[in-house]
Order: structure tokens, then sequence, then C-alpha cells
């Protein structure tokens, strides 16, 4: 009789196979440009860019990491929802804005547009090598997920670095061959699958170990109700820490470079408006995503990596086999889909932001070149992954710090015309120098502060009185900027 | 644009502004406080739960009037 593990490990490669045939099938011909490949022509309508960013938020730190600090800190997990949540109404604020002046000016990534916006190389420069930073980080962060996730569902047989291998393997062909429109139709299959089977999931773990959820909660409530209030079972989320981590999370969400790049996607700003209307619904899956790791509470004592329990979860609940493998396959994609996105981002960062200035290739050639970068990007993620991971928890903690100090620039580039290159770059290279220094120096989070909130107002500061004291931008770019009327 | 609309933009600015404060600290600290369980639900899932149909409805509503 074929051992289980055999069984859940051919669902993962049937999933595998799926995702290459579905994600390919957004290569045509016909579509060669720069614009086609990276923003898929500025023209996706609401389902695919919701579907797009849904699957970008829900990554493979959702699906493993939202149980674990559930598991962890309690509903102190809930901060992160928060932040998903508020973060809407900067994008139905902001998103329309910089829509349409992706679409009006053809702009790829975050780094063209600060690079357009202040007409400076220096600033578009300093942009891209940023988001080079936080995104590679990120992908490997998704490897890591995929080669785990493979590891834990086949007992250990098949080993973490060839997990990871296969699943970004495919990831490399289907960013390759399909850009945004392929990764478009397999998120829309992901959304969709990730949400059942989260709800299939959280319904049998909870009814198998405590009958419903009421019960569960009342069982916490009893043997251990830190879990339940603030500042949660570590005491690590006091009020001071919760507002300004939420503050940093709500103005910098959509400042991670490739969110950014989903709005220039977006065929109208009403695209993106009806985005933030309709998101707060798919939210409620951080909801049924953490019960799960609530149940694991009472259940498994002492882990030593939190980030376990989702999966652990899964093997201690006596599920079918069919259904391990189904759900396994439902956080490969919930990684896979995210680590596209970001692959996709990064090589047109790399390709179109700092390659492109000294190579002038044509627009043909630079989406050959963006594609072959998809390997080199995808190839140094992985080396990361499997090498120097405490360093790339170092990386994180610092990006989500400095990722934030986009977002006075951002909001100075589309609101106020006064703003300069100077001043924008200045700001930048203070609001991240603090954060940065408040982050890993020797006075780390001063106060319970978050260090990207000091970071902001530092960056917003400098960013004002340089700007006031540096020559005016020309008219001619500030036009492109601001529609007629504006303020 | 008109007077009212830009009255109306600003209401909006304002219950915006009391949306992200009411997801902060000192609201937050007074819902903490209700423990342990309300309709078999620690209280702080109910309370960020129901800011999805808060702002669901409040984008919703400045979507119409072309906000």
């Amino acid at each position: 009789m074929m051992a289980s593990w055999i069984s859940v490990l051919l669902v993962m490669c049937v999933f595998l196979f799926f995702s290459v045939w579905l994600g390919t099938r957004g290569y045509s011909n016909l579509r060669r440009s720069t614009a086609d490949h990276v923003v898929a022509g500025h023209s996706l309508g609401f389902l695919a860019i919701f579907f797009i960013s849904v699957s970008e938020f829900y990554s493979a730190n959702t699906f493993l990491g939202a149980p674990g600090w559930a598991y962890e800190h309690g509903v102190a997990v809930l901060n992160g929802s928060m932040v998903g949540l508020l973060a809407l109404l900067v994008m139905y604020w902001l998103g329309p804005r910089v829509q349409a002046v992706g679409k009006k000016l053809n702009l790829l990534t975050q780094a063209h547009f600060l690079r357009t916006r202040f007409s400076s190389e220096l600033l578009g420069g300093l942009a891209a090598v940023v988001a080079l930073c936080a995104l590679i980080p990120y992908i490997s962060v998704q490897i890591m997920g995929a080669g785990y996730v493979f590891n834990v569902v086949t007992d250990g047989h098949v080993p973490f670095w060839l997990g990871g291998l296969a699943a970004y393997g495919v990831v490399a062909i289907y960013v390759f061959r399909g850009g945004l429109r392929g990764i478009g139709y397999i998120a829309v299959f992901k959304g969709i699958f990730m949400l059942v089977m989260i709800v299939v999931l959280a319904t049998i773990v909870v009814h198998r170990n405590y009958g419903n959820p009421r019960e569960m909660f009342r069982q916490i409530a009893l043997e251990s109700p830190k879990n339940l209030t603030l500042p949660g079972a570590q005491n690590f989320f006091g009020y001071t820490w919760w507002t300004t981590s939420v503050l940093n999370g709500m103005c910098g969400y959509f400042m991670w470079p490739h969110l950014f790049s989903n709005f220039y996607a977006a065929q109208d700003g009403r695209v993106i408006k009806r985005m933030a209307i309709a998101t707060p619904v798919y939210t409620l899956l951080d909801f049924i995503i953490i019960i799960i790791g609530f149940a694991g509470i009472l259940i498994v004592k002492n882990l030593t990596r939190p980030d376990q329990i989702m999966m652990r979860m899964v093997m201690n609940s006596g599920l079918p086999v069919l259904l391990v493998g189904l759900i396994a396959a439902a956080a490969l994609s919930a990684s896979m889909v995210a680590g596209a996105a970001l692959t996709l981002t990064a090589t047109a960062t790399l390709g179109n932001d700092l390659m492109q200035k000294h190579l002038r290739l044509s627009d043909s050639s630079l989406k050959r070149l963006m594609q072959y970068l998809v390997f080199v990007i995808i190839g140094l993620a992985y080396l990361f992954s499997i090498s120097v991971v405490s360093t790339l928890q170092y990386i994180m903690l610092m990006a989500y710090g400095v990722i934030s100090q986009f977002f006075p620039l951002a909001v100075a580039s589309l609101y106020w015309k006064r703003c300069t290159a100077t001043g924008a770059i200045a700001g930048l290279l203070a609001g991240s120098i603090v954060a940065i220094f408040l982050t890993v120096g020797p006075y780390p989070h001063p106060h319970d502060i978050h260090p990207g909130i000091i970071g902001m107002l530092t960056n917003a500061a400098i960013l004002v009185v340089v700007s006031l004291k540096s020559d005016p931008p020309s008219n001619q770019v500030i036009e492109s900027f601001f529609p007629e009327g504006s303020t | 644009m008109s007077d009212s609309k830009k009255s109306i933009r600003g209401y909006f600015y304002v219950v915006g502004c009391l949306i992200i404060a009411a997801g902060n600290w000192p609201i937050l600290s007074l819902a903490n406080r209700i423990q342990p369980t309300i309709f078999g639900f620690p209280f702080m899932f109910v309370y960020v739960a129901s800011f999805v149909p808060i702002l669901t409805l409040f984008l919703y509503i400045a979507y119409r009037l072309g906000i």
C-alpha cells in the first residue's frame, strides 16, 4: 500500500503542474511590450486586480505566520487585521491618483514613479535599490514557506531545499511566460481555493477538538485568559505599540513596491475604489485563519517555533490524505502567488530602473531582459533562503520600517507641487536612517513606539524644510502629476 | 468642485479619521477591558471584525457620492 506521504506528494505535484498550465495561459506572442508584461497594459478589471491584490496580502506569512502569532500572542494577532483594514482607506484615497498618473505616463514601478515625478535619476536609483533590498528577502521568506510545507507534509522525505526549488521552479516558468496576466489567472484560482480550504480546515479542527468555537474560547478563557486580551500572552502588544504599529502599517502597506505597482495595472480609478470597498469582506479570512492558531493553544503545548502550529494542527487532526494534500497545495499557492508578484516587481525594478539607463534597450528587448531576470531574482532569493536565514529575518525587520518611508514622498508627490527632489531624497534618507537605527541600534523601540512612525515624522519634517529651501520643480513635470484644478 | 461636494468630502475625511482613531488607543483600551468573551468570542475579536461592515459601508457611500 502506498505510504500516505507519497499520496500527499502526488496531490502537490498535480497542483504544481496545474499551476504551470494555468499561469502560462497569460502568454501571447501579440503582447510584446513591457507594460503588457509588468502591469497587464494598464487594463485589468475589478475581478483580476482584486484577486491579484488579495493573493499578495495572503502570502505564506499569513497562511503560516498568522496562526503562529495567534498561538503565541492571542488576540494581539488582530493588529495585522486592523492594519489591513485601515490601509484600505489609504488605498481608496491615494490609489486612484497613482493609477491615473501611472496610466498617463506608462509607469511600471514605484521607483519609476518617483524618478519621473522628481526628474531625479538619483532618487529613482535609490528607490529601486531599497525596493530590491526589501523584495528579495520577502521572496526568500515565501520560498522558505514552500520548502517547509513540502518537508512537513512528506514527513521529511522531501528536503526543505528541494521543496523550495520545485515550487519556485514553477513560479519562474509562469512569471517568465505569463507576466502579470499569468499571475492573474492563478490568483483568481488561488483566491477561491485558499478560501475554501481554510474554511474547511478551521471547521474540522475546531469541531474535532472542541465541538464549536464558543466552547474553544470558553476553555481558553478559563485556562489561558491572557490570550484573549491585550497586551497578549507575551505582553508584547501594549497600547502604544499597537497604535504606532497600526499607523505605521496603515501608511506603509501600499508602499510595498509590488502593491504600489498594482495600482498601475487597473484600467481606471473606479476599479481601485471598488476593490477597497470589497476587500474588507475577504479580510474575514484573517479571522478564520487565526482560529486555527487559537485551537492550538490548549492542544499543542510549548511549541518552540509558533509558525509551525498551522501544519501541526493539519497533521494532528487525523484528516484524510487527500485533504492534507489539498491543504498543503493551498499553503503552497499562498506562497507561490505572492512570490510570483514580488518577483515580477523585482525584475521590473532591476531591469527598468537600474539597468535600462545604461543599456538603452528597445521596449521589446527590455521586456525580454525582464523575463530572463526572473531566473536571476528567484535564484538569488533561493540562495538566500537556504543559506542566510538569520540575516534574512534581520533584513525583513528593517524593511518594514524603511518601506513606510515612501509614504510621505508618495503623498507629497501627488498633493504638494512645491515638493522637490532634494527634499524627497533628504527626507527618505533621514527617515530610513532613523527607522533602521531605532530598530537595530542600541535603543530599539523607544517608549514602545514603532520606529517607522518616528522615521516617517522625521522624513516629513525634513522633506518640507529642504523642499522650501531648494528651487521649485519645473512646471512641465508638475502638469503631468496634478490634474487641472487640483491643489 | 462644488462647495457642497467639498463640504461632503470634508465630512468624509472626519469620519475616516474617526474610524482610524477607533482602531487605536484609547478606545481600544476600553474595548479590551470587556472580557473574556461576547457572543462566545473574545471581545477584541468581535471589535476588530466590526470594522469589516463599517469600512465597507463607509467606502461604498463615499463611492456612490463620487468622493
